[in-house]
């Protein structure tokens, strides 16, 4: 079942209202810096649906020597940080369509669950039946004091439907488990500096409680003013505290554009909203972990901003004939080849705080689909984009390799990190170990 | 004495304590008055005093105008001697030494240096207090749901129920409209309007007291039942009730209602495929001329006609697979009997989505069918005496059966049970805000919660429910204002929302300061008007004209009135009725605040807050621990103490929604509630399978007489250790909280005879044996009696005729406060005695009061117990009523200002109100 719906307790959790911790979160900047010696690694998995325009995306050639096609052109400025794995597959079958499994799959390399959500074709299915790559990482980064971090991860989204569904999500807590999204970038703001907020707010109003105390206390006889004076001895005492909360705290709460709706003409704001967040929630190392997922599996965004007035989805099954459509495939995954090079852009100005280079230097981005192409709906050559040198894998290279399944490029992630698992997913994938010659 | 008083915090035996101190007080004053008399050189410390200090400390150490410093503090008796002997008087510290500075020494501090010496001199008087936990819970929850719609109000009766043909739930595809009374049903492989199957078609004469759930399943049920699950839940008033829509009830019947509609049907009987309509057409024209022709037409018919039967193939697979499919939805209200954490349980091998108190977000979603779960649970928190929104829906696609329950655990309960009717209403509710910020508890030491004392948690847990409801406020704020994200005047909407906003959380009007400072102020510091709102809101709840009752410090008005009124009948702020009555001066008068407070104590809340009380008073907060001696007791399970919890909450929800609740009904009758597991258990006759229905003399085993709630076996295990009897727990739970006895804490430490230690012995004659010593005898005297007239009850509360081969002994010689004896055999008389003596009146009424008012009683007057307590028998022990009384007179203000220090009187009027 669903349980990762956000409630409200939740929510209120997150923020760490908890009468027992200290209030207003005094305990934010040695979770956030409680590791400055050891390097800082981090992994973004960026997803767009939908499949690519094979000729038109990867590189005829291989090694260091190569170039970009059109829809891959705009991350010419980070070639030497690039690496463009052509040939992994998805090679889990079993119950669900090949948009439902490319989805669900595509991250946690096991079986969907029997289950009644009816696809195009195939037998309905249900979740995933295991843990995503990104949160099993998660969870060895969050085990130890070192790695651990506020959120652990934290999965953007950018005009995700609003329905749960094996379509919608590629991230999983676990069997059964899959977490939503967040697409609304004032969520994610609130969620990110919310308690900031709230201090900024409750230092705006203490002098006047203080000063209504004091008046209540002139009025009340004596025993009972003891005890408003008592009370304002607290007021003063969190006055104190945030005090000296707002002099630990020098991260800067990044400016918000106001009132930008979720509504598909809205989309390359929402996406770089969503990216500066994501930048700067990394700066406060609120995460190592991230996730971006535009639309969904099957996604519909109409990309009127390029001229394109058709749904993604429906052009991409369009044959491969039908040269308007394909100029239009194309055009929509050099848009989201934007989005990758302007994360990069974002992360290889930013210096990385207390350590060398810049975020880029020690994250690493993957964009990834949920199909190797529209129109045939295969899950084989799935596309895997590396931008950034995270994982010290080397970069700067178009690798084709023959048919592999893709559970052992998950599992090469894992290892990066240092974290030796012996499989992701289905076994039977993974006996061949980790990929070779990433690094 | 035992010292075993697990439960037994009562604030009328710490009175009992406080008073005798000062009976002794008041008698060493006298002593020392004839003393005096007696002998005048021989002077008391009180004369002394007098004599030589009085001039400069005043006559109760309050100082003068020569020594303003009150002659207060710490010191002991012994520091004070010395500093006497040593210093004092100041013009001739020797004039004063030895005995006579040790006298005047334990005068001072005897009588207003100490602290409790100042306690002690303090007169009963109305506090300044913040909000109670529940108050601001409750409070919160009312501010915020004032911008919304109100519920609207029905009898619990179960949820509105929609049944569809398909998975899509369309009007056009609703097949089934009713109420039920429960969700628990096995549909099988059938949808819940198909025909019934064939064996099943002639269903058994159902026995009209059952209740009709049972149809639902089939006799062989194949879901696994889980303990405590069956129908017991359901009420047998509603039962009754529901009796005539029972008809309707599992696929047999549905079957029947439904089978007269229309818009089912062609679903059910495909018609015939269009293919048979062209064949006649087509056959008879046919020319015979051209073989060819003919060959090819041939080719062509057979062709079309493999078409149309792949086609009709395909159609029917459809059709059948959408035959197995269906869609049904319930939704309407659940109420919450307390407040705490609920786990609602979900068991279906369906998909499923559920809603509470959030129409927007489901609690849980298992729209997607996925694996083989089929249970379902997560944990809300929810405020008692509200009713929450609910909304259940389900769908069956592939799966070859259909089934779904709807269950609950309360807080603190060990048992999942099926939501009961009780519970469910299908009536319309808004979503409530509930703060799931954690508040350290309250002050409960006299036994009620007040709110006396303020720490840094408190303060913190008021910021962090603040933030939490300003995020709440925020992130409705279009609905709550009124307005629309793209409205032209959304900006004035929200302002006049923030006025009131913290008008309403102010509970009056706003001041010109005060809404310059609370809303203007606000959104002129900034043009963010979400963080203009974030502070209003912020500003108002971290108030102290929000946090405590009262506290603007000027005389009482009707808005004090109104608040008095809301809070102590409550828990709350006032509602708009209140308000308008209190800007219209209507609240002057003792007879317009006594309407209000009638009008008031009808409404669900104050049930609720009545509900607490019972709770309370019957020990029964938390869920207590019954467990037995599995080997004395094997059937003593946790179901069973689940069903009789269960069974004692019908008999207070009889008791609460009666037109007049009658504290007598609660002593006396023999009336309770059992289904076939208790019956069987406690020897009553009910056939197998009996839901809960009431149990009368009748029915019961012929000896066994109950005497009104404080028999109820859950009360009697509760009161018992885990294999024998406790009549010592019996008996102070009645020498305290019925009769309002001031029983003292055992004098010594004493552990509970080991019945192995005296095999011969019964447990009465154990607890004679062990309480005889003079030490024990005072307070024993009145304690055993009362608690050997239950012994016929045994530790789980069944009925026996005698222990150890001895019989029972429950007769008790009560020594009542008059100082007559009353002599009982057995609960009846027992019950009987309780009911009517004055004792018991003056206990509720003074308990009541304190936990309706939560302010101590005598601060209102030291005639007040007495005058209530004489409207009270004069409108039949109608504890609602004596509610409303006792919140009206507290919202009226103390009558007579309270005359200080006059130790006699208080101590009389607590300890001898029978005079």
């Amino acid at each position: 079942m669903n349980r990762t719906t956000t409630n409200r307790r939740e929510f209120v959790r997150d923020l760490g209202l908890k009468a027992t911790a200290l209030p207003f979160l005094l305990n934010l900047p040695s979770l956030g810096f409680a590791n400055q010696q050891a390097r800082k690694k981090r992994l973004v998995v960026m997803f767009s649906p939908n499949g690519v325009f094979p000729d038109q995306f990867w590189p005829s050639e291989t090694g260091s020597d190569f170039t970009f096609k059109e829809s891959l052109k705009p991350l010419e400025p980070f070639k030497k940080q690039t690496m463009i794995l052509h040939g992994l597959c998805d090679k889990v079958r079993g119950d669900g369509d090949n948009h439902m499994r490319g989805m669900g799959c595509l991250l946690t390399g096991t079986e969907l669950y029997p289950g009644n959500i009816q696809g195009g074709s195939d037998t309905p299915a249900g979740w995933a039946s295991g843990i995503s790559i990104d949160q099993e990482i998660k969870n060895f980064l969050q085990k130890e004091a070192a790695t651990r971090t506020r959120f652990g991860s934290l999965e953007f989204g950018v005009m995700v439907p609003e329905r749960a569904d094996t379509w919608t999500r590629m991230v999983y807590s676990g069997a059964n488990k899959p977490i939503s999204p967040i697409d609304d970038p004032y969520q994610m703001f609130n969620k990110l500096y919310g308690r900031m907020k709230d201090q900024e707010s409750l230092r705006s109003i203490l002098d006047d409680i203080r000063d209504d105390l004091k008046t209540l206390g002139s009025v009340v006889s004596a025993e009972d003013r003891h005890l408003l004076e008592e009370h304002a001895g607290f007021v003063r005492e969190m006055e104190q505290e945030l005090q000296a909360s707002k002099k630990e705290m020098g991260h800067a709460v990044p400016a918000m554009e106001p009132g930008v709706r979720k509504d598909n003409n809205n989309i390359p704001q929402i996406s770089k909203m969503q990216i500066d967040l994501m930048v700067n929630s990394f700066v406060n190392d609120f995460s190592r972990i991230a996730t971006l997922q535009y639309t969904n599996s099957v996604g519909m965004a109409r990309m009127r901003w390029l001229g394109i007035e058709e749904g993604h989805h429906e052009l991409s099954h369009n044959p491969d004939t039908d040269k308007a459509s394909v100029d239009k495939l194309v055009k929509i995954n050099k848009w989201f080849a934007e989005q990758l090079a302007y994360m990069a852009k974002r992360m290889a100005e930013t210096p990385e705080p207390g350590g060398n280079g810049s975020l880029l230097d020690n994250t690493l981005i993957i964009w990834t689909n949920e199909l190797g192409k529209g129109n045939s709906h295969t899950l084989d050559n799935i596309p895997f984009v590396l931008v950034g040198n995270g994982l010290d894998f080397k970069m700067g290279q178009s690798l084709k390799l023959p048919r592999v399944a893709h559970n052992r490029f998950l599992m090469s992630l894992a290892h990066g990190f240092g974290h030796h698992l012996k499989s992701h997913g289905n076994q039977d994938f993974c006996s061949a170990g980790p990929l070779t010659g990433l690094s | 004495m035992i010292a075993d008083y697990r439960n037994s915090s009562n604030f009328l035996g710490f009175k009992g304590l406080v008073i005798v101190v000062v009976f002794l007080i008041a008698g060493k004053t006298a002593q020392s008055q004839v003393i005096k008399d007696l002998k005048a050189d021989s002077k008391t410390g009180e004369q002394i005093y007098k004599q030589q200090c009085l001039s400069c400390h005043g006559a109760a150490g309050e100082g003068s105008k020569k020594f303003k410093k009150s002659l207060t503090g710490d010191l002991s008796v012994g520091q004070l001697t010395k500093l006497i002997d040593e210093t004092m008087p100041e013009d001739d510290p020797d004039k004063c030494v030895g005995e006579d500075a040790r006298k005047v020494a334990e005068y001072i501090h005897e009588s207003f240096y100490s602290i409790t010496a100042q306690a002690r001199n303090k007169p009963p008087r109305v506090e300044l207090v913040r909000l109670t936990n529940r108050q601001y819970q409750n409070s919160v929850m009312d501010l915020v749901g004032s911008f919304r719609a109100q519920g609207q109000k029905s009898e619990p009766k179960g949820l509105n129920a929609e049944y569809f043909s398909t998975r899509q739930m369309n009007r056009s595809n609703r097949v089934i409209e009713r109420v039920d009374p429960v969700v628990m049903f096995n549909f099988g492989s059938l949808r819940p309007h198909d025909p019934p199957a064939p064996a099943k078609v002639d269903p058994p004469k159902e026995d009209p007291k059952k209740p009709e759930l049972s149809k639902a399943k089939p006799a062989t049920e194949p879901k696994k039942p889980e303990p405590g699950t069956p129908e017991k839940a359901q009420k047998p008033s509603e039962a009754k009730k529901n009796d005539q829509k029972s008809q309707t009830f599992g696929p047999i019947e549905l079957a029947l209602a439904d089978a007269p509609k229309p818009a089912d049907k062609p679903k059910l009987e495909p018609k015939k495929p269009e293919v048979s309509k062209d064949k006649p057409k087509d056959e008879p024209k046919k020319p015979e001329n051209d073989p060819e022709e003919l060959k090819k037409k041939i080719e062509e018919q057979k062709r079309k006609q493999r078409e149309a039967e792949r086609k009709q193939r395909e159609l029917q697979k459809k059709k059948d697979e959408e035959a197995k499919q269906f869609a049904a939805r319930w939704q309407g209200a659940v109420l919450a009997p307390e407040s705490g954490d609920f786990e609602f349980v979900v068991r279906t091998e369906n998909a499923f989505r559920l809603w509470v108190n959030d129409n927007e977000k489901p609690l849980m979603d298992a729209w997607v069918k996925s694996g083989n779960d089929k249970e379902f649970r997560q944990t809300i928190k929810l405020n008692g005496g509200r009713s929450y929104l609910i909304r259940l829906e389900m769908f069956k696609f592939r799966e070859p059966t259909a089934s779904i329950e709807l269950a609950w655990k309360r807080p603190g309960a060990t048992v999942v049970e099926t939501i009961s009717a009780g519970h469910l209403s299908p009536t319309w509710n808004p979503k409530r805000f509930i703060v799931s910020s954690p508040f350290p508890p309250d002050d409960r030491s006299f036994g009620y919660e007040r709110g006396i004392s303020i720490s840094k948690a408190w303060e913190s847990a008021t910021t962090d429910a603040a933030i939490e409801t300003a995020s709440h406020v925020l992130e409705n704020l279009n609905e709550l204002a009124g307005t629309k994200a793209d409205a032209a005047d959304r900006n004035d909407k929200i302002r006049q929302f923030a006025a009131k906003f913290t008008e309403r959380a102010f509970r009056r009007p706003l001041t010109d300061s005060q809404r310059k400072l609370h809303v203007e102020n606000q959104f002129e510091k900034t043009k963010e008007i979400d963080l203009a709102i974030r502070r209003v809101i912020l500003l108002a709840l971290k108030s102290p004209r929000f946090l405590y009752q009262e506290s603007h410090g000027k005389v009482p008005d009707g808005f004090d009135v109104a608040s008095r009124l809301s809070f102590a009948l409550w828990d709350s702020i006032p509602d708009q009725a209140l308000m308008e009555a209190a800007s219209k001066n209507q609240l002057e008068k003792p007879e317009q605040v006594a309407a209000q407070a009638d009008r008031m104590s009808r409404d669900p809340r104050s049930r609720q807050k009545m509900r607490e009380f019972l709770m309370s008073w019957l020990r029964l907060e938390g869920t207590p621990d019954l467990s037995k001696d599995a080997k004395s007791f094997p059937e003593f399970t946790p179901d069973v103490i689940a069903d009789l919890r269960n069974s004692l909450e019908m008999s207070l929800d009889d008791f609460l929604t009666a037109d007049k609740p009658d504290h007598r009904t609660l002593l006396t009758g023999s009336e309770w509630y059992a289904n076939d597991k208790i019956a069987k258990i406690y020897g009553l006759k009910m056939p197998s399978g009996a839901g809960f229905r009431k149990v009368r003399k009748t029915d019961s085993e012929p000896k066994s007489i109950r005497s009104g709630l404080i028999t109820h076996p859950y009360i009697l295990a509760h009161l018992a250790y885990t294999m024998t009897t406790s009549p010592i727990h019996r008996g102070v739970f009645l020498s305290r909280n019925v009769l309002g006895r001031g029983i003292k804490p055992p004098p010594i430490a004493v552990s509970p005879l080991a019945p192995d230690l005296h095999p011969d012995l019964t447990t009465r004659q154990r607890v004679a044996l062990q309480t005889s010593p003079a030490a024990c005898v005072s307070c024993h005297n009145t304690i055993n009696p009362l608690g050997f007239a239950l012994e016929h009850f045994d530790a789980i509360g069944r009925y026996r005729d005698q222990e150890k081969g001895k019989p029972i002994d429950s007769t008790g010689d009560y020594l009542n406060k008059t100082g007559s004896t009353v002599r009982f055999d057995g609960a009846e008389q027992l019950g009987e005695y309780l009911a009517t003596a004055e004792e018991t009146q003056i206990s509720i009424v003074m308990q009541l009061f304190h936990h309706t008012v939560k302010q101590p009683i005598l601060a209102y007057g030291l005639k007040v117990p007495e005058e209530l307590r004489t409207d009270y028998v004069a409108d039949g022990y109608d504890v609602r009523k004596l509610m409303a009384r006792s919140a009206a007179l507290a919202a009226l203000g103390a009558k007579k200002p309270v005359e200080t220090n006059k130790p006699s009187v208080v101590a009389g009027l607590s300890e001898n109100d029978r005079r």
